[in-house]
């Protein structure tokens, strides 16, 4: 009983319980494709990420014992598109279930869903596990204002809230004191920008004539690449927030 | 909005929690955890408008998100017709928020929340730019863009595209709101003190030629009631002039 998974770009997301163990009868499926990089022009950097932050998940899946197989812009360019590349892939494996998480994007959620219908194995959408509210959300909690949602959702999952159940301080809402302008003369601690080299794929991308805006310096990449850059970046924001404070009060 | 310090008062992690290498949760708690260790050094109001950032508008702009399309991403309220000037693409225009905003985007593939939405989506708001051409261009030049948060922030938020779901009112505004926010103005060739005739602020002018061109749209909303007032209680030598400014910048935008 072979299981094939996709795992789209932007579900990178190490803590699913898709990766709780492995298992050798569950094959992943990561691929760059030329239907997400063209289908506007994107800014370089973001392309680089993209394609650097799947690289390095796939590599972090396979260390941990999962099977991957991986799809580079070179890998996958005998494929129109997604579902062509998904079917040959089922077929190679011999797969008798597929699933997919439950795309962000309306057209790949359309596209996925088509696919589906168009298989006879068994298929599932399973959920990204990432958001802290349901896709149909808009139905189940007070929308006309946002405001509303978001105390909503304050209370359910008790944040900044005080033991009985008030908003820390006594308000929902503290938006007159976050406006005040940026002070001219203040120290700033320096941001976290990260070096990675990503050459080998800005020539693929080159080598693709993937169109592409903006600049990029592919041997010092500045974005997070990985889950532990991403909770660094975390820890670095709450440091220079704590200067934020300080400086804020310094000045007059 | 200053020149410097771009990424510190942000905390640049938009990117890692839209391809879901962070969970909103755990950014939450952390928030949460060091306001009530260090009351000292982050404030309440601080460390609630960063929560109110990632637990209310994200999770809200995908509950929009999917229930609206796949209709959202053709709606144009205000049947903007425009197309979106070249100086978006080279960060080449004489406005110096502007060439800042753009040139930065182009630089980092970032701009904070208040350049895009103040400078670069009240811009194309103002000159009447079509939702289509703006939403490409927010969503292929940030790092973060995806299309579930890009469109109803773009479209909805920005453009009032969708006449009202994202926000009450557009978020227009004139150079005032710039100069207010940001030191930009003081090295433009642009005055912002001047609302009519060449070397005025483009956004002065334009902020008038768009509330007044799409009077009928918003002429009741009860936000916007005030601000009519304004208008029609300056003479009409003056609102010609304002408008006759506009409609020639508007004539001469890829100039700008
Ligand atoms: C025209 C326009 C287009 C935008 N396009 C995008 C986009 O494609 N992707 C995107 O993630 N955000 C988008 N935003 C929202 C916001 O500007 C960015 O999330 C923010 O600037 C990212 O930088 P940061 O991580 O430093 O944010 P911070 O200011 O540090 O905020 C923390 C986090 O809160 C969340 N957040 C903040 N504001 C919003 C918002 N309005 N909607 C949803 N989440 C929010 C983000 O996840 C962000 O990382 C857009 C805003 C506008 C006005
Ligand atoms: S004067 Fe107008 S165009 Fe120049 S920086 Fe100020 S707001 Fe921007």
């Amino acid at each position: 009983m072979v299981q094939v998974k996709l795992i789209l770009g932007d579900q990178l997301n190490a803590h699913h319980s898709w990766f709780r163990q492995a298992d050798t009868s569950v094959v992943f499926v990561m691929a760059e494709l030329h239907q997400e990089a063209d289908y506007v022009r994107h800014h370089r950097q973001k392309l680089l990420a993209f394609l650097a932050a799947m690289r390095q998940f796939a590599g972090a899946l396979t260390k941990a014992g999962h099977r991957v197989r991986y799809f580079t812009l070179d890998d996958s360019a005998r494929f129109r598109d997604l579902p062509e590349l998904l079917r040959f892939v089922l077929e190679e494996e011999k797969a008798d279930g597929f699933s997919y998480q439950q795309p962000d994007e309306y057209r790949l959620d359309q596209q996925l869903a088509e696919f589906c219908q168009s298989l006879t194995l068994d298929t599932q959408c399973a959920d990204s596990e990432h958001f802290v509210t349901p896709k149909d959300a808009w139905d189940r909690y007070p929308t006309h204002r946002m405001e509303f949602f978001y105390r909503a959702l304050r209370r359910e999952h008790k944040v900044l809230l005080t033991e009985n159940g008030k908003p820390e301080g006594g308000r929902w809402n503290f938006d007159g004191d976050n406006r005040e302008a940026l002070p001219r003369a203040q120290p700033l601690p320096e941001p976290l920008l990260f070096a990675q080299d990503v050459t080998d794929i800005d020539a693929m991308l080159d080598r693709h004539g993937v169109n592409s805006m903006g600049n990029a310096d592919p041997k010092a990449l500045l974005w997070p690449l990985s889950r532990s850059q991403s909770r660094q970046l975390l820890s670095r924001f709450l440091l220079s927030a704590a200067c934020r404070n300080l400086a804020a009060t310094r000045t007059p | 909005m200053t020149p410097h310090g771009w990424s510190l008062y942000h905390s640049r992690l938009s990117f890692s929690l839209n391809t879901k290498m962070l969970h909103p949760m755990e950014v939450i708690r952390a928030v949460e955890g060091h306001w009530r260790e260090h009351p000292d050094r982050v404030s309440l109001a601080q460390a609630e408008g960063f929560i109110r950032q990632v637990l209310g508008w994200r999770e809200y702009v995908r509950a929009l998100y999917w229930r609206h399309m796949p209709g959202y991403g053709r709606r144009n309220y205000l049947r903007a017709q425009r197309s979106l000037p070249s100086y978006y693409w080279t960060g080449k225009t004489r406005m110096a928020c502007m060439a800042h905003a753009i040139g930065q985007s182009l630089d980092y593939a970032y701009a904070h929340h208040i350049q895009r939405l103040m400078v670069t989506g009240n811009f194309a708001l103002l000159a009447g730019v079509h939702p289509d051409e703006v939403d490409q261009w927010y969503l292929g030049i940030y790092i973060d863009a995806v299309e579930w948060v890009e469109m109803p922030n773009t479209r909805g938020m920005s453009q009032y595209a969708d006449g009202g779901l994202m926000g009450s009112k557009p978020y227009a505004a004139s150079g005032q709101y710039i100069h207010k926010m940001s030191h930009y103005c003081e090295n433009c060739v642009y005055s912002v003190r001047e609302k009519t005739g060449e070397g005025s602020c483009p956004f002065n002018s334009l902020y008038w030629h768009f509330l007044d061109r799409n009077r009928e749209r918003l002429k009741d909303n009860a936000r916007l009631k005030l601000v009519y007032a304004n208008w029609d209680r300056q003479s009409l030598e003056k609102r010609q002039a304002t408008l006759q400014t506009a409609a020639r910048y508007l004539r001469e935008i890829d100039q700008l």
